[in-house]
């Protein structure tokens, strides 16, 4: 029964499966048209935020990007965000003096740039919003702008109510924000990425080949993203906000607005409705004004890359939520009608099989208080039942005991392995322990092996690694019999290990210093010279290893080294060694 | 102090933290390779006047680690790689002493009452004598500036750094410049390791031979211009499952060929003794990392070779790790953190 219950959790999960592929828009706009040109993005403290294009002869290293973007003080430290990352991958200090660490810009790189001295001159807000199309570059002119506004104004909204919204960047002092809301405000140096969640995408399901994702697959989708951002059509609002809402904003175009900074050789890009490029906060009289830069799909110059800068309004924020609701409502297929229904069946017979198994939990329990009753009150004596009631009594009242302790310690956040043996001495356990997918589906004998090598005095840094497996795999902390609690001094004593697994802690690339002039003993080698065997014009005879040795002199080098004779090159002592040498290493 | 050096083939990286700043990670990277100089005085004062570290030696000057490329321009002889085929070279004394230098450069000052250095050694480790004695120079190099050295393998350091999702449960794949080294793990314990004599070295290697990528000093002698390739490879348009072009099918053809040797290892181990007993056939996570797994394509195309080798419903999922460069000796640091607690309760105890 459980095993066809499986069967069709699966077939119903199979059936939503296919049906949620019909979910997704055709996106050969977005990927087929792959950019011929790599890029990357500048941000922050510089003069020139912007993309800029990567040239596939000569790869610009970091320090020379961010160079050429403009720095307004004398050094700065840069950030760089590489691929689908979530984190900054390193930090470096950044000066027109300093070393060039030799790190090379990759495409789709976002470097965000803060400078370390004050700043005099006015600078120009900016910050960047990574989706899975590509990142698009926000130019701030308020500092009431709120992660809304920055989507409303992007075409972002309608996809960001299925996905996960996180400011994955901040200039530093400032802390990241995982879950953020729409209502958070932007600041500058802020990078909002807008992806979906990778772990639902990495594991496979139940098919034979398994799944795979890459890193950097999505720099295609950068790649991608100029045209990406060409296409969206820069609009106050959304096509589906309802028009009492948009009715009561009126246009107007501030004075102080006008000059709003634009980036060199920037090109205004605007939609028939919002022709005038800056309109009326609305009722609060609240300003703000957004700019959107896109790059030309034709020319790769970032020169000429055009931009288009336009008012925001500055609705309320339910409004954005709102617009979001009725596009997604607005959207509803017969395919989506299909996958409902079958994610409706998937979960009724989830919640039937959990039912089911509450009820033999239940029954379980009854077995057990039954058992307990009669041990209690029976005569039984160990020569009956090879089990003296005390004994028996012990371990059950034990059971309690560690069930409670458990319960205790899972309040109080203590981590623990433990050990399942209950499943295994119960006569209703349904599967025996010989077959051989008994430890797959059972969580509880997954860890028992584990517990085991606990129980046999692991050493501590194998506790601590079983620790932090019980930690990222809930379902170890089931039913228990015997605990083994881990030692947290671990956690205390270097509060940052967990971080430093997870990938957490930022990276601060150093500069190293070698002495400036040193002395070695001994000949350098210099690199292995390339070398060209000549045609064998005969064979060498059979057995005969003298004639195949002599034979390897006709190897010549190419180049000046080919004009020595081959007398000279057999002839002379060093030149043999260093043949000999080379066959040695080529070997 | 507990930091953690890596030796590659390509890349030297060192990592630590910060007393003062222990929520970040301090790390120096240096290519491993030199460049070799005229012994001119011209060379000797434009070497000065850029301030560009160099080294005297006997008939040359060279320049090393990552300043050799901003000296480069001044010959016409490609760069000579520090650990040539993963090995501390016998027949290049400068190059040993400039492994030396490097450490020293890139090794934290000791603080502390526990120095510990968790070190990768490059190439096979397969306890023959010249493998005995390549682990030892390196170690004898870490000890010498007063760390401990605790040898970890690049394959079980990636896994502590990238599969905690997975709890530290599945394979991990390291393909290096030289060396791929794979580790089947269970919760963390290393069940079965294997090297495998190829990396990418051998893939720009030839492809330069098969197009005649050369350069020629001023002497008129040829080498393979191995750095273009790498070049024109990390450019980001090479693309192992489309291919366009004769360079790029021959890259992809030659992929093919080495991840078909990984599969048939990580075949041989899912099926070895070790690995039945601990794992039996629960369905595992392949884990990537290195330098080379950074080009597009490589993870579908390595599905597509364990599919050839039946061995696709052992495998849950495949995955390059989110910083391939930098999880090893991440990886090496969390080592020498875990080892050096075991330490500290060893002692206590």
């Amino acid at each position: 029964m459980e095993r066809l219950r499986l069967v069709l959790i699966i077939a119903a999960c199979g059936m939503t499966a296919r049906t949620s592929l019909a979910q997704f828009p055709p996106t050969s706009g977005l990927n087929t048209p792959i950019a011929a040109q790599a890029s990357f993005v500048v941000i922050g403290d510089v003069k020139n935020f912007n993309y800029f294009p990567l040239s596939a002869t000569q790869p610009t290293t970091v320090r020379e990007a961010v160079l050429n973007a403009g720095l307004f003080a004398g050094s700065a430290t840069e950030s760089v965000l590489r691929g689908a990352q979530d984190r900054t991958l390193w930090t470096q200090m950044i000066s027109p003096d300093s070393a060039d660490s030799g790190e090379f810009v990759m495409n789709g790189d976002v470097l965000i740039v803060q400078s370390m001295a004050p700043i005099s001159e006015p600078i120009q807000k900016c910050a960047a919003l990574r989706t899975e199309a590509g990142v698009i570059i926000v130019a701030l002119a308020d500092e009431t702008v709120a992660i809304g506004d920055v989507l409303q104004q992007t075409n972002t909204l309608a996809a960001s109510g299925q996905q996960q919204l996180k400011i994955i960047c901040r200039l530093q002092g400032r802390p990241t924000v995982a879950n953020a809301l729409m209502t958070d405000k932007v600041i500058h140096g802020d990078v909002i990425a807008l992806t979906a969640d990778r772990q639902n995408e990495l594991t496979g399901f139940g098919g034979m080949a398994p799944s795979f994702s890459e890193w950097r697959e999505t720099a295609p989708a950068i790649l991608a993203a100029q045209s990406a951002v060409e296409s969206v059509p820069l609009t106050i609002e959304a096509p589906n906000v309802p028009s009492e809402d948009t009715d009561e904003y009126s246009l107007e175009i501030p004075a102080s607005f006008q000059s709003t900074p634009v980036p060199a050789n920037a090109s205004l890009q605007s939609d028939s409705r919002s022709s005038d490029p800056f309109v009326e906060v609305g009722p609060s009289d609240k300003s703000l004004s957004l700019e959107v830069l896109t790059i030309s799909q034709t020319s790769q110059d970032p020169d000429s890359a055009a931009s288009t800068a336009q008012a925001a309004p500055l609705p309320p924020a339910e409004v954005p939520l709102l617009a979001t609701s009725e596009l997604v409502s607005a959207e509803i297929s017969p395919w989506n009608l299909v996958f409902i229904g079958g994610l409706l069946i998937a979960g009724m017979l989830i919640l039937a099989g959990s039912l089911r198994a509450d009820d033999e939990t239940s029954t379980l329990r009854d077995v057990e208080s039954a058992q307990r009753e009669r041990l209690q009150t029976s005569d039984l004596t160990l020569s009956e039942t090879g089990v003296s009631p005390n004994t028996a009594i012990t371990a059950l009242a034990a059971e309690d005991a560690i069930r409670a302790a458990e319960r205790q310690a899972a309040a109080t956040g203590k981590r623990r392995i433990v050990d399942v043996t209950i499943a295994e001495s119960t006569s209703m356990n349904p599967v025996a322990s010989t077959e051989w997918f008994s430890g797959e589906w059972r969580t509880g004998q997954l860890l028992s092996p584990l517990a085991e090598e606990v129980s046999q005095g692991a050493s501590p840094l194998r506790c601590e690694l079983l620790a932090s497996a019980a930690h990222a795999s809930p379902s170890l902390n089931a039913a228990t019999i015997a605990e083994h609690s881990v030692d947290m001094q671990s956690k205390e004593q270097f509060p940052d290990l967990e971080d430093l697994i997870q990938n957490r802690l930022p990276i601060d690339l150093c500069e190293t210093r070698l002495p400036l002039r040193i002395s070695l003993y001994g000949r350098p080698a210099g690199p292995r010279r390339l070398r060209i065997d000549a045609a064998h014009s005969l064979l060498a005879g059979p057995h005969s290893n003298i004639a195949a040795d002599r034979r390897r002199d006709d190897a010549t080098a190419v180049g000046a080294s080919a004009t020595a004779s081959r007398n000279q090159l057999s002839g002379s002592g060093p030149d043999r060694a260093l043949q000999s040498l080379q066959e040695r290493t080529d070997s | 102090m507990i930091c953690a050096i890596d030796f590659g083939s390509c890349w030297i990286r060192s990592v630590f933290r910060k007393p003062e700043t222990p929520d970040r990670l301090a790390m120096y990277s240096e290519k491993s390779e030199y460049a070799l100089l005229t012994n001119s005085q011209d060379l000797r004062r434009t070497l000065d006047d850029q301030q560009i570290p160099y080294a005297d030696c006997e008939g040359a000057l060279v320049v090393v680690g990552n300043s050799a490329a901003k000296a480069h321009w001044l010959s016409r002889v490609p760069c000579t790689p520090l650990l040539i085929d993963g090995i501390v070279p016998t027949d290049d004394p400068p190059a040993r002493q400039m492994l030396s230098v490097l450490t020293d450069a890139m090794l934290p000052p000791l603080s502390g009452s526990r120095n510990l250095c968790a070190i990768t050694v490059p190439g096979l480790r397969d306890g023959s004598e010249l493998a005995v004695k390549n682990e030892e120079f390196l170690c004898r190099l870490v000890r010498m500036r007063g760390y401990q050295p605790v040898v970890v393998d690049h394959a079980e350091a990636a896994l502590l750094a990238t599969c905690s999702d997975a709890s530290f449960t599945g394979i991990s794949i390291v393909m290096g410049a030289e060396t791929t080294t794979i580790c089947v793990a269970r919760y963390g314990m290393p069940v079965a390791t294997e090297t495998v004599a190829l990396g990418s070295n051998w893939i720009d290697a030839e492809v330069a031979r098969h197009f005649r990528i050369q350069t020629w000093d001023d002497e008129g002698t040829c080498y393979l211009d191995l750095e273009s390739v790498r070049q024109w490879k990390h450019a980001g348009n090479v693309h192992l499952r489309n291919a366009l072009g004769d360079r790029e099918r021959m890259m992809a053809r030659l992929y093919t060929v080495a991840l078909d040797r990984i599969s048939g290892t990580v075949a041989q181990m899912l099926t070895s003794t070790p690995v039945r007993n601990a794992l039996q056939r629960q369905r595992l996570s392949v884990m990537l990392s290195g330098g080379a797994v950074m080009i597009e394509g490589f993870a579908s195309l390595l599905t597509e070779r364990f599919i050839e080798h039946e061995i696709a419903e052992r495998i849950l999922s495949v995955r390059v790790s989110s910083d391939p460069a930098t999880a090893v000796i991440r990886g090496a640091l969390i080592f020498a953190e875990l080892e050096s607690r075991a330490l500290a309760v060893e002692e206590a105890a």
